[in-house]
């Protein structure tokens, strides 16, 4: 029952670490949709399995972590499990991805225009080296590079953190993917140049028209950019709805405890009842408690949530929750 | 807040900077450049700013951890700038910091009880007995269990790690305490929990704190004063409140509103943006160091330095506040 317009379905994913230790499921079972030009977040907090949701997604899960279940269709392509040449033309080229420290992924050692071009250059045989050049210099101007020409031939360390995940978003969108994955693009950032680096990346989105995944930690992000989004807690999707509906009416107590526990730059807030917070910590992820995973840290815990592993609910308007309390 | 507890009057903190191939000088860092307050008893003084405006380097500057060019930051009446080595050990006990990583500033092969103990070994006398309890006291206070005491810190979460240098940072019964991105490294759900801390130790112990932070919400929320930097100078100082509501320096304005609301509903409002890089502190602008950025820049901020003006309580160094 897929509706043309969905460009990534991940369906029941398990991304397990074997470890020395027991097996840790960073991902269990999670099921994500996203539709074209679409903004999507994944918000949690960190361990979650944020991180290797994404890179399951790009195939770049490494031992002793695999991807034990689910799929991963892609423009009607399941991923998991296809060849590494075939996922290598489809990385950087129809799902491109931007890291939280772009010094990581660039190279140290080569001009950044080169780095750029070249992605560029292996996606299209028929391209030549100066027309790629080109193109690399209109796409740094897009993206707000000034002196774009000159910016070509410097190295990354030369760069400020703002222009460097500038480069990184000109080398994810110059293929013009079809979906990007932005893993915390602006967490390293300083607050007015992500301020930038979010308008900048809301922009082309809706120039190219490009689908997104945003990956954040941030609720204040959240809100700002995504259509849509899911809420994950220690592996799993706790809550998942329209950004409005999410933000009006949460309904997962976890969702409820992340929304009052954040102060706000513009409201004034009183200091004398103390802020609301979730009491305990995110739990061990080889020793999951039984029941809901959120329970130990949970108000409204019964006996019951202590028993079963609540499933997702359907509470209409594509507002999904996974607590008992929703369970009739 | 009544009367101030220190009084920092024309502060520099320089650094040379020594990258040539000779290890020749070649520049200076202007990281703290003439700034002046006063940090009242009992209050929290929010130092706001974008990474490399000079917060940390101010903080520790302040506490002596790194030695002042020039100026001079009276508290209790002594300049603590012109302290003896010996004086100053006995004015550590009054000043302590928190840092952001809780990681890094943990020493990895000691046990939880001995990093909380060091302190109380070297500042103070105390019998083993004695000393075991206060440590367990602290414990308590800080809400680690007793029984942590004997692990490591790696076995330890960052909020934790974090409580275990809040409880170091208050054996001593120290009067004021830098909080030196105290939460930034946290959680969401850790950061109130630690916040909370803070705020229940402050009014049970009469703490004054510096609270250095780029979180524009979480300083909205716990400072009573805040202080505004950018590339070493202070722009704007005032009640917290009031500089929310009406910032008087272009800058504020824009920092504040860059940090995103968790609120979709105002997302359709224009965002003010400001363009352009934060300039290098080793070549700041002429006259306001903000001037490449501002958006209200006219032909005298770029050859003159404004000076600081007062508005009943609040100052602000611009040529054109925001009145
Ligand atoms: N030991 C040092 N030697 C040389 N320069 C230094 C030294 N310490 C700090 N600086 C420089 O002084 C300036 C202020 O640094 P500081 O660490 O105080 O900034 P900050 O506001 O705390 O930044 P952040 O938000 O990143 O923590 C920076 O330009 C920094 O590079
Ligand atoms: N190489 C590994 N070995 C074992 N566990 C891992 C490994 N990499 C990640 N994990 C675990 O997977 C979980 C999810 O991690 P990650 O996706 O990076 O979180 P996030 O991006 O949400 O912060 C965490 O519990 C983490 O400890
Ligand atoms: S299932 Fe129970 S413990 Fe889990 S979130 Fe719902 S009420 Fe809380
Ligand atoms: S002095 Fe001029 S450049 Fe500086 S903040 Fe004021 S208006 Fe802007
Ligand atoms: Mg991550
Ligand atoms: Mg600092």
């Amino acid at each position: 029952m897929r509706e043309d317009n969905t460009i990534l379905e991940i369906n029941n994913l398990k991304t397990y670490f074997y470890t020395d230790k027991g097996v840790v499921p960073a991902v269990d079972d999670v099921s994500i949709k996203v539709k074209k030009g679409q903004i999507v977040g994944i918000v949690g907090e960190s361990g979650c399995g944020k991180s290797m949701t994404s890179l399951s997604i790009m195939q770049l899960i490494a031992p002793p972590g695999k991807i034990a279940g689910g799929e991963i269709r892609f423009d009607q392509k399941n991923l998991v499990g296809i060849s590494k040449q075939e996922m290598r033309s489809i990385r950087g080229n129809e799902i491109s991805m931007i890291f939280q420290e772009p010094m990581t992924s660039l190279n140290p050692v080569y001009p950044v225009g080169k780095q750029v071009a070249e992605t560029l250059l292996l996606h299209n045989a028929n391209m030549t080296k100066a027309e790629a050049k080109r193109k690399v210099i209109e796409m740094f101007a897009m993206v707000g590079i000034p002196e774009p020409e000159k910016r070509y031939s410097v190295y990354p360390h030369q760069l400020s953190g703002g222009l460097r995940q500038r480069v990184m978003i000109a080398m994810a969108l110059i293929c013009r993917s079809k979906l990007l994955i932005a893993d915390e693009p602006t967490t390293a950032l300083d607050v007015t140049i992500e301020a930038q680096i979010l308008k900048l990346m809301k922009n082309l989105q809706a120039e190219i028209d490009t689908s997104i995944i945003m990956i954040t930690h941030n609720l204040g992000i959240v809100a700002e950019m995504c259509d849509y989004v899911y809420v994950m807690y220690a592996g799993k999707i706790m809550e998942q709805a329209d950004v409005f509906d999410l933000f009006d009416n949460p309904k997962h107590p976890y969702t409820e405890g992340l929304l009052k526990s954040i102060p706000r730059r513009d409201v004034h807030q009183n200091k004398s009842k103390g802020l609301y917070s979730i009491e305990g910590m995110v739990p061990n992820m080889l020793q999951l408690p039984r029941g809901c995973r959120f329970h130990p840290r949970c108000e409204y815990a019964v006996d019951a949530c202590r028993e079963v592993e609540p499933q997702l609910v359907d509470m209409g308007n594509d507002h999904l929750v996974r607590c008992i309390k929703y369970n009739q | 807040m009544d009367k101030p507890l220190m009084q920092v009057r024309n502060v520099k903190k320089y650094f040379p900077v020594d990258k040539g191939l000779f290890g020749k000088k070649t520049g200076t860092v202007h990281a703290v450049d003439d700034i002046s307050f006063d940090v009242y008893e009992k209050e929290t003084l929010a130092i706001v700013g974008e990474s490399g405006c000079g917060k940390s380097t101010l903080g520790r500057t302040l506490i002596r951890l790194l030695d002042a060019t020039e100026g001079t930051a009276h508290f209790e009446g002594r300049d603590i700038f012109s302290l003896s080595q010996n004086e100053l050990r006995q004015l550590r006990k009054e000043m302590q910091i928190i840092f952001q990583d809780p990681f890094a500033s943990l020493n990895p092969r000691m046990k939880v009880s001995d990093i909380i103990a060091e302190p109380l070994i070297t500042h103070e006398s105390l019998g083993k007995k004695e000393r075991e309890d206060r440590v367990a006291e602290l414990m308590e206070l800080v809400g680690l269990r007793k029984a942590y005491g004997s692990r490591y810190p790696h076995m330890f979460s960052g909020g934790q790690r974090q409580r275990i240098g809040i409880a170091r940072a208050l054996a001593l019964h120290p009067k004021f305490i830098v909080c030196d991105e105290p939460v930034s490294a946290l959680d969401v759900s850790i950061q109130s929990q630690i916040i909370n801390l803070l705020q229940k130790l402050q009014e049970q112990n009469n703490l004054t704190y510096l609270f250095i932070s780029h979180d524009l919400s979480v300083v909205r929320y716990f400072s009573d004063r805040i202080g505004v930097m950018f590339l070493g100078k202070m722009m704007e100082l005032g009640p917290t409140e009031e500089v929310y509501r009406q910032p008087l320096h272009p800058y504020t304005k824009f920092l504040i509103a860059a940090a995103p609301v968790p609120d979709p509903r105002s997302r359709n409002q224009e965002k003010l943006i400001l363009e352009g890089d934060i300039p290098s502190p080793l070549r700041p602008p002429s006259g306001c160091r903000f001037h490449t950025r501002c958006p209200y820049v006219q032909d005298i901020c770029k050859s003159k330095e404004p000076e600081i003006q007062q508005f009943d309580g609040r100052s602000v160094a611009c040529h054109f506040p925001l009145v």
